[in-house]
Formats: C-alpha cells, structure tokens, sequence
C-alpha cells in the first residue's frame, strides 16, 4: 500500500488556540479514507491543511509537514495554485459559480489550463461522466448550474473538480446538506472514483464513513486518535475513546 | 458518560438471552430426569416446554434485528447483537436436545432400565455446568471465564465415549439391552452435543467482549 501524502506532526493553530496537536497520518493512494470525530475535533482543519487553505487565514500558524510527492507543501517554493490543481476539494454546501452555465462550471478548470476548446468539451463530458451526472445533465449544459437540484449540484463540483484530474479529492462533509437519495448517488460514485483518485472524506456520519470508506481516521480534541481499516475500526476499536464515539457513549 | 436508551435495550437483550439459557437447562435437565425414571408424563412436559425456547428465540432474534435496523450498532454493541443471535440458535439446539431425551423416553415406554442410570445423569451435569459457566460468562462480560469452558468440554467429550463402550459391552453380552442401550447411546450422544453447544456460546461471548474471532478448535 502506497502512501500519497502523509502529515508529519502537523500543528494547526488559529491565534493563540492551538486545534491541531501534532498529527501524524499517512493516506494511502487509490484508496478512500474517512475522517470522523465530533464537532471541534480538528477533521476539517486537517482537510483543509493538505490543500493550503489556511493560507487564506491570517492568524493561521502551522508546523510540522506535509508530504506529497517527495516534498513539504509548507515549503516556500510550492506553488498554491498548482498544487490545488493536483488536489481538489469539494464543499459541505454545493457552490457552483453561480453566473455560470452547467458547461462552463466544469470547463473553468481546463480553460485557465490553457487547453484547446476540443480538450476542453472533451474533459467536460468525460468529466460529468465521471461524477455520474452526464445523463442528467447533457441535455441542459447551457442552463445556469444553479437551476440544478442540491444533489446534481454537489455532483456538478466533483465533475469540475475532477475536470483539472487532480491526484487527490478532498471532500468537506460533502453530503450533510443531501437527502438519502442524493447522498447515495455520492457514496456509490466515490467508490468509482477511488480507482483514479485518492479519495480523503471528513464525515460526521459514521455510518456513511462505515459504507464508503477503506480507511478511517478518528480525530478527537485536535488529535488523532486511531485509524486503520474501516471494518476492523468499526468492529473492534483499539482505543476506548473511538469505541466510546463510535457507539455513542461518548459526552 | 452518556447512557442512551439504546444501551439499555442491549442489556435488557442480553437479559432475554440469559432467561432463555434458563429455559434451555430446564429442558435438559428435566429431560434427563424423565429419562432417568423413565416418566412419561414428564417427558411429555418437556416436549411442550420446548415451545416456551422456541419462542424465545423467536422473540430475540426479532428483537436484535430491530435493534440493528432502528440504531446501526458500531464496535462492542454490534458485536453484543452478533453474538446473541448466534447464541441464541445454540441455546435453542441445546433446548432441542432435552427434546430429543426426552423423546428417548418415549421410545423406551412400558420398558424398565438395564440398571440403575449414573453415567448419564453425570453426564448431564457436567455439560449443565459448563452452559451454566458460558452464560455465566456472557452475563458478566468475562473472556476469562469464557475461555474456561472449551477445555472443561473434553471431560464431556470422554463421558461419551465412556457410555459408548459400555453400552456395546452390554449389547455384545446380552441382546435383549439392545433396545435401551441404543437409546442410552444417543442420550448421550445428545449430551455430549449440549456441551459443544455450551463451548460455543462460550466462544462468541469471548467474541463479544474482544473481538477476537476463533475457529472451532474441534474441527481443526
């Protein structure tokens, strides 16, 4: 199992409060990871630190690595934007550029790529197809993406995501503002997805981290508490306080 | 910590199986002592009294599937209802077994014993003792004691072949026992399964409370 990128005591820190206590993780490629824990936890803080997004908090302070591809991205000489590129990220909330067509939501990535308008109608198609929402959508790719339903939104960001073929797809919550229905559709996708691109996924619904994910991460208090394969994390927790969260004794 | 009402409903579960562990003893146990006096009338009980086990499996089994659906159980609940519903189909089998002696009762009605039983009755105890000490150990959550039962089960095990060959001993030297001995033999053989049953309810409460799984070291 390789490891396609790895936080090496990573500190986040906002002012003077501290909400990462130094983690150590490392995602394995190709596969699905899951992170869970209770609101406060520090789970999204550390999605956001893979991908520089607290580059955009002044008062963000943080040590400790992350490895991806042989180097810290915390070193001066990354490239943001690139490195964005080769990781993407998919919001709690579907936010579709909201002036903008169904088509050219998707098209945006591979436009400031530079590609050519054949590429680009091609990386769009392929890429609604590939957040499964090709059928729904091939007939009305001139329309406002915003005239779409929650759940095709959601799919929608994962298609222009997908569209600048990232290496990996961070997902914030992507499904607590999806009914069962729309959330389905999102779980079954990302187990296609996973054959392409590591998939890392911050839920506070266990049982969707249950179904869909390989791996599972438990954060508790800005540390990493546990994490291993999901069927043995589930089954049979070694630390009590995953065992306390997961069956609800925990509070 | 936080106690949720879900939790209870496990515990209260797990009640449901330790009073079915009860009715499955008094199956045995009273079946024994039919076959032992040779009382039809008790046998006939314990033939009905098995609808009482039938139920209570049947009641369980629903029971902790409700819960399943109703909660989506993680770590030590999930395994606290996989574990009973297994244990529930031993109990049940082992509640079949003074069924099925006292059935052997039947069969030998109007008949009187070779001699005195003392091997059976023996027998039955010691494979109660350890149904006792497995639910014992389910009751309490206690591996250790859980742990304890598998090797106590050889003991059985020997009981068993102990009857076997005294009973061919006596088919052998006189033929007219044949018809008590086979019975004799498969009350036995019945008992000797009552204690297997004990060793694997014993095996999945040391599921439940570790999460370690085991094969059965008798098929091994």
């Amino acid at each position: 199992m390789k490891t396609i990128i790895e936080s090496k005591g990573l500190r986040v820190a906002f002012g003077q409060k501290e909400v990462l206590h130094g983690v150590d993780l490392a995602i394995p490629e190709a596969e699905i990871t899951a992170i869970i824990g209770p609101s406060g936890c520090g789970k999204s803080t550390f999605l956001r630190a893979l991908n520089l997004m607290h580059d955009l908090t002044p008062s963000a302070r943080i040590t400790g690595e992350v490895v991806f591809d042989g180097r810290n991205i915390y070193d001066p000489g990354v490239d943001p934007v690139d490195l964005r590129r080769r990781i993407g990220m998919v919001f709690q909330k579907p936010n579709p550029f909201p002036t903008m067509s169904v088509f050219d939501n998707v098209a945006f990535g591979p436009r400031l790529l530079g590609l050519t308008r054949d590429e680009v109608h091609k990386r769009v198609e392929e890429s609604l197809k590939k957040a499964a929402i090709w059928e729904e959508t091939k007939d009305r790719l001139r329309a406002p993406a915003t005239d779409l339903s929650g759940g095709q939104q959601q799919r929608l960001c994962i298609a222009r995501a997908l569209a600048v073929k990232p290496e990996i797809l961070l997902l914030d919550e992507p499904t607590s503002a999806l009914d069962p229905i729309a959330t389905a559709k999102i779980e079954d996708l990302l187990g296609e997805l996973k054959k392409e691109v590591t998939v890392v996924i911050v839920t506070h619904n266990m049982q969707q981290a249950a179904r869909a994910s390989d791996n599972t991460a438990y954060f508790l208090n800005g540390d990493l508490v546990e994490h291993g394969p999901t069927e043995r994390l589930f089954e049979n927790p070694k630390d009590e306080r995953t065992e306390a969260y997961i069956t609800g004794r925990f509070g | 910590m936080m106690e949720r009402t879900f939790h209870k409903d496990i515990e209260d579960l797990g009640a449901r199986v330790v009073r079915m562990a009860e009715l499955s003893r008094k199956s045995v146990f009273d079946g024994v002592e039919a076959f032992a006096a040779l009382d039809a009338e008790a046998a006939r009980r314990v033939i009905a009294f098995n609808q009482e086990i039938n139920k209570a499996d049947v009641g369980i089994e629903a029971r902790a599937l409700d819960l399943i659906a109703l909660h989506q159980p993680m770590a030590k609940d999930l395994r606290a209802l996989g574990a009973s519903l297994k244990i529930i189909t031993y109990l049940d089998r082992i509640g079949r077994y003074g069924y099925d002696i006292a059935k052997a009762t039947l069969a030998l009605e109007g008949k009187s014993h070779v001699r005195r039983l003392v091997g059976i009755p023996i027998m039955r105890d010691k494979a109660l003792a350890l149904l006792d000490k497995s639910v014992d150990a389910f009751r309490g959550r206690d591996a250790a004691k859980a742990r304890e039962v598998q090797p106590a089960d050889d003991e059985v095990d020997a009981l068993y072949e102990q009857i076997f060959r005294e009973c061919l001993t006596y088919m052998i030297e006189e033929p007219r026992t044949i018809t008590q001995c086979t019975q004799y033999i498969l009350v036995a053989r019945h008992l000797e399964r009552v204690g297997d049953n004990a060793g694997k309810i014993a095996e999945k409460t040391i599921y439940m409370v570790t999460g370690e799984r085991r094969l059965d070291p008798s098929v091994a």
